[in-house]
């Protein structure tokens, strides 16, 4: 008997049944019964109400705590506030795959250097792909490559990743029409450069990654770099981003413009005759500054060999060195004229003061002779920088003495930095005149011992040309935020006065002399008044420490001589064929000032040439040339042709234009042309095929100059 | 003499109540399914991220759970048909059972977390520390019923259950499942008190407990962090403590009437065990202290049908599983939701009735079938089926006795 309950009604039957048993056996059956009486069932109950109670409360202490958690304690709501806030930057590249888009650069009229296109980028989704080894065949034979390395990439245990980045657009278009699941398309931006290899040393590059490496591109990339969008999201415990707050002003991610003071024309101009001169002469390397005296704005800055951004993996770094600014030279004989202008201004010499040549030797100690190459007697101050003579040079030297001549060299700019804006500038070395031995001295009056960049001199002789004031170089105009707002500008600047207006133009008319008559009359140019100097500076030879026979090429000058519009400086480094100053950069300063003079709108006048007085006919106002004009210049040889330029053209422009040309075309995609090659004005053959790459978004420029 | 015997046994075994039998308890159902209800609502919410993730299918757990659900009220069903006091009568195999399922999870249990809980049937797996709580249950009632007045001695009433619900313990110690151990010692000393043992004996057991859980905790480094980690979580939320006080912020972002229905953000991988064990913590921060006020209430309603339930049953032993199944269920619930506020230190129980999960499910559901089944204050068919068998059996031998006498006496005559 396992339990046993015993009904009120038959208890009294039950008792009597087991009275005849005795008491003890009753009161084991009670006993054994459990709970029978009506006083143990209440205990019984009472004691389950007293642990149901104990329940009760239990609950009404966790009530009390989740009370304190959720209405008391509000630093646990900003807690998780906090972690699952989260953010994601787009435009910085990589994983949100949405590129900034960098700014443009542009030169002084509006036309487009630099560039930003959208090309496509192609990614995967390994977990997607079903067919592995399928996909990367199919991919391979678009791409190009092996098969293996895209495998690899597919294999990742990755959910994204980058296939090939910025490929073309027919490429893209190709993959697409592979319709492969887990792989995809994004699109990137691409940096071209529409100008090819023009002003390429002062454009730079930026890399894949869209960041300035160099030139312009590197200087300003903050302002150029396309803008970063940061959006506020809601983030999960693996810390991915899941949605965001709001929604992304996809305009934040143009990048600023930056406006170069550069004249794409007078650049291109500045570059053929650089070219022109250094291939006839097979320099090493050759440098044209042209600039506006009276601003301080350069026109141009070229270096040769020249440089094409939109390639620049195949160039070496020392092509795409900007050495107008970087580079630093023994100037030569070209110092004299600044001698000569601070003699005058000091008042110790008077421009037909005879000068005693002492018959082109001048002796300094038993080994040391200062010598002329060739001896002019009876020259006077004038005839000194006329002639180019180094004995008169120093005489003019000693009597302004050494701390004056060191004090204007610094005034003039040199030993300083000239604040172009151009990263890594050289300032040169010119030692302090404790530190002159008396050949030093000597060497330094025609401008041997000393070393200056390219830009102090075209600044230093813009003093002469500028009535005797340094004016700041300003090689850009101004930036540009991405509206198209002017957040910067350069405005022209003084910064000090260096000779008198008299010693400068008296100056100028001793370098008209130089053109006229002295060491520089390939300078001439015809209708214009011009005025220069020459300089052949020995180079110093590296190895051996001392004067060899390498030389350097120069020519500074300006032109119209009475209100000079441009200075303009040559250095041809190291010319093989010949190497005076004269002979060599003088030209070049005829090729530029001869195109660039007209294009600026300036009139020719009458001139005295020789003994003949010319009155040139009346020329209109010169209208900038077109570049088809520019290109008919030159003729290339029979069976040659060169190439067009079909930037920003359509793709039925490219084709009539190339048939009309005698080419044929390899297009890439849709839109209008960002890129061709060979590049434009290259000499090629009769019926070569021109790759040309096209893109639907080639913006126009924010400046509303339309591009042709 | 025999017959007075038997005839005594058949008074004592009718009811003492003579009651109607009555419907099982609707209220008590009403309110399961309505935490049933809210559980199937909140697993989805709290889960359809994460399933996302690991399975690639938001409603993996919903689906799974709905189809736990069906073999559950399959089961309360049985809970409700089958007479309760049949587990009396089984106790032994039952108990036999149930420590053979322990010693297997000890031998070969599947382990997930550190704990070794699981083994597996079939294609399923199944936690055998569920089905021992209501096991236990049965086991403490039983005993607690037959030994009747004794349980108030030490020797009978504190220590053989002490030493049944320590074997079990133990066992489970292995695993180890400290939240289902508590649980079941909880209940004995409840079920003890409610039979009648003497306050100053279980005080006595407790004090003795408790000194072996200190020994426990502070021979073990980790155990001690454990408990360093419960008394100051944040100076440990980058370790141990870590889903406590996530738990502890979600619920804190709740604030009094939540951040919405499925607008909680613990889910976003937050807070680990969101749909099982901290399925408390989703409810307070979407439905915030209101929804939490919610689901106390309707434990407090489940745990007031059962307390009725055991109050009205007919047998001891009915009051006793009904009242031991209650507190266990009452007691869960609170421990708990103790547990998601950092109230306790954490158990591995789960949330009765709302959290995923299917044993806990399964287990929870027989035990409301068993309650439901006390609710009838059904009189013991078994046991007047037997009464009467035994009363045709006597008659029959009485009227064999009788026909012999008769031949005998006919036999005689001639």
């Amino acid at each position: 008997m396992i339990e046993q309950t015993t009904p009120r009604r038959t208890r009294a039957k039950v008792f009597s049944a087991l009275a005849t048993q005795g008491r003890t056996a009753s009161r084991k059956e009670e006993e054994k019964s459990g709970v029978s009486t009506g006083k143990q069932r209440r205990w019984l109950h009472f004691r389950i109400g007293v642990l149901t109670l104990g329940i009760i409360m239990l609950f009404g202490a966790v009530l009390n705590r989740m009370f304190d958690l959720q209405v008391e304690e509000t630093d646990l709501d900003e807690m998780a506030q906090r972690q699952v806030e989260g953010s994601v930057t787009l435009g910085a590249g990589g994983e949100n795959h949405l590129d900034g888009h960098r700014g443009f650069i542009f030169d002084r009229q509006g036309y487009e250097l630099a560039i930003s296109v959208e090309v496509p980028s192609v990614y995967a989704h390994p977990k997607q792909i079903e067919d592995k080894h399928e996909a990367a065949r199919q991919l391979a034979a678009v791409l190009g490559g092996s098969p293996d390395t895209i495998y690899a990439k597919l294999e990742k245990e990755r959910s994204f990743v980058w296939l090939d980045r910025k490929i073309t657009p027919s490429q893209g278009d190709a993959i697409r029409e592979l319709k492969l699941r887990g792989i995809g398309l994004k699109r990137a931006s691409k940096r071209y450069y529409p100008a090819q290899d023009i002003a390429g040393q002062i454009i730079g590059f930026a890399g894949t990654d869209n960041v300035g490496l160099a030139g312009v591109e590197a200087a300003f990339d903050e302002e150029l770099r396309g803008g970063v969008i940061e959006l506020k999201g809601l983030r999960d415990a693996r810390g991915k981003l899941l949605l965001t707050l709001e929604s992304p002003r996809l305009n934040d991610l143009e990048g600023g413009s930056v406006v170069l003071s550069i004249d794409q024309r007078i650049q291109r101009i500045t570059e053929a005759a650089l070219e022109r001169t250094a291939t006839e002469f097979k320099a090493k390397n050759a440098i044209g500054i042209v600039m506006d005296p009276k601003t301080g704005e350069i026109l141009s800055m070229a270096t040769w060999p020249r440089f094409n951004p939109n390639r620049f993996n195949d160039f070496e770094t020392t092509d795409w060195r900007n050495r107008a600014v970087l580079d630093v030279y023994e100037p030569g004989s070209v110092f004299k004229l600044l001698l000569y202008a601070a003699a005058l201004d000091a008042g110790v010499v008077k421009p037909h003061e005879p000068i005693d040549q002492e018959h082109g030797k001048m002796r300094f100690s038993s080994e040391v002779t200062l010598s002329d190459t060739h001896v002019i007697k009876n020259l006077d101050a004038e005839g000194v920088v006329v002639q180019s003579s180094n004995i008169g040079a120093y005489k003019i030297a000693k009597r302004l003495g050494r701390e004056a001549f060191y004090q204007k060299i610094l005034d003039f700019g040199f030993n300083a930095k000239t604040d172009i804006g151009v990263p890594g500038e050289s300032v040169g070395i010119v030692w302090p005149p404790k530190r002159w031995a008396e050949i030093t001295f000597a060497n330094i009056a025609f401008g041997q011992g000393i070393s200056v960049s390219p830009i102090q001199l075209a600044m230093a002789v813009s003093v002469i040309a500028n009535d005797g004031e340094l004016m700041k170089p300003l090689l850009f105009k101004e930036v540009r935020d991405r509206e198209g707002n002017v957040i910067k500008t350069w405005e022209p600047e003084v910064k000090r006065r260096v000779v008198s207006p008299e010693a400068a133009r008296l100056t100028r008319i001793a370098m008209e002399k130089v053109v006229t008559e002295g060491t520089g009359m390939r300078a001439w140019v015809d209708g214009y008044r011009v005025g220069g100097k020459t300089g052949t500076p020995q180079k110093v030879d590296p190895r051996t420490k001392k004067y060899g026979n390498k030389w350097m090429a120069n020519f500074v000058g300006f032109a119209p001589v009475d209100n000079p519009d441009i200075v303009v400086v040559i250095l041809i480094d190291e010319p093989k064929v010949s190497h005076l100053g004269g002979m060599v950069a003088a030209p070049a300063f005829a090729e530029i000032v001869s195109q660039v003079l007209p294009y600026r709108g300036i009139q020719p006048e009458a001139v005295y040439a020789g003994n003949n007085i010319t009155f040139p006919t009346r020329v209109e106002p010169a209208d900038p040339l077109t570049d088809a004009e520019w290109e008919l210049a030159s003729e290339p040889p029979p069976g040659m042709l060169r190439v067009p330029d079909f930037m920003g053209l359509s793709l039925a422009d490219t084709l009539t234009a190339a048939r009309d040309a005698g080419l044929t075309i390899e297009p890439e995609s849709t839109g209008f042309v960002v890129d061709q090659w060979p590049a434009k004005g290259a000499e090629v053959a009769v019926g070569t095929p021109v790759q040309v790459t096209l893109a639907r978004q080639y913006r126009q420029s924010h400046l509303g100059y339309a591009q042709q | 003499m025999e017959r007075v015997e038997s005839k005594v046994s058949l008074v004592l075994d009718a009811p003492e109540e003579e009651r109607e039998e009555q419907p099982w308890d609707g209220w008590l159902l009403v309110v399961v399914c309505a935490l049933l209800g809210l559980g199937l609502v909140m697993i989805f919410s709290a889960s359809s991220i994460t399933a996302q993730w690991q399975h690639n299918d938001s409603t993996f757990f919903l689906k799974r759970q709905l189809l736990f659900l069906l073999a559950a009220f399959a089961l309360m069903y049985a809970g409700l048909r089958i007479d309760y006091r049949w587990y009396q009568r089984a106790v032994y195999p039952i108990l036999g059972v149930t420590l053979a399922l322990l010693v297997i999870v000890a031998m070969s249990g599947l382990t997930a977390n550190n704990a070794t809980r699981w083994i597996r049937v079939g294609g399923m797996t199944f936690q055998p520390g569920e089905w021992t709580k209501i096991a236990m249950a049965m086991v403490l009632a039983y005993s607690v019923t037959k030994k009747g007045e004794q349980v108030k001695s030490f020797t009978v009433g504190i220590v053989p259950h002490l030493a049944i619900v320590g074997l079990v313990v133990g066992l489970l110690m292995l695993q180890p499942d400290f939240g289902t151990s508590v649980l079941l010692l909880s209940m004995m000393f409840a079920v003890l008190f409610v039979a009648g043992t003497r306050i100053s004996y279980i005080l006595l057991a407790l004090v003795c407990s408790s000194a072996a859980a200190y020994h426990l905790i502070s021979s073990s480094p980790y155990r001690m962090k454990r408990v360093m980690a419960f008394l100051d979580p944040w100076a440990h939320q980058g370790d141990i403590a870590y889903q406590v006080t996530e738990s502890m912020m979600a619920i804190g972002s709740g604030g009094i009437v939540g951040q919405g229905l499925g607008d909680g953000l613990g889910k976003l991988g937050f807070v680990p065990e969101l749909e099982t064990d901290f399925i408390g913590t989703a409810i307070a921060q979407e439905l915030g202290f209101a929804g939490v006020v919610l689901i106390v209430v309707l434990y407090l309603l489940l745990v007031w049908r059962g307390i009725r339930i055991a109050l009205a049953a007919t047998d001891n032993f009915g009051k006793y599983l009904a009242f031991a199944l209650t507190f266990l269920f009452g007691l869960q619930a609170a421990i708990n939701l103790a547990v998601i506020s950092g109230l306790v230190p954490t158990k591995g129980l789960t949330l009765p009735f709302i959290s995923y999960g299917g044993s806990s499910l399964l287990c929870s559901m027989f035990g409301i079938g068993i309650l439901l089944s006390i609710s009838r204050c059904a009189s013991d068919e078994w046991k007047s089926k037997r009464a009467e068998k035994d009363r045709e059996r006597e008659a029959l031998r009485w009227e064999r006795k009788r026909e012999r006498i008769m031949m005998r006496r006919l036999e005689e005559r001639r």
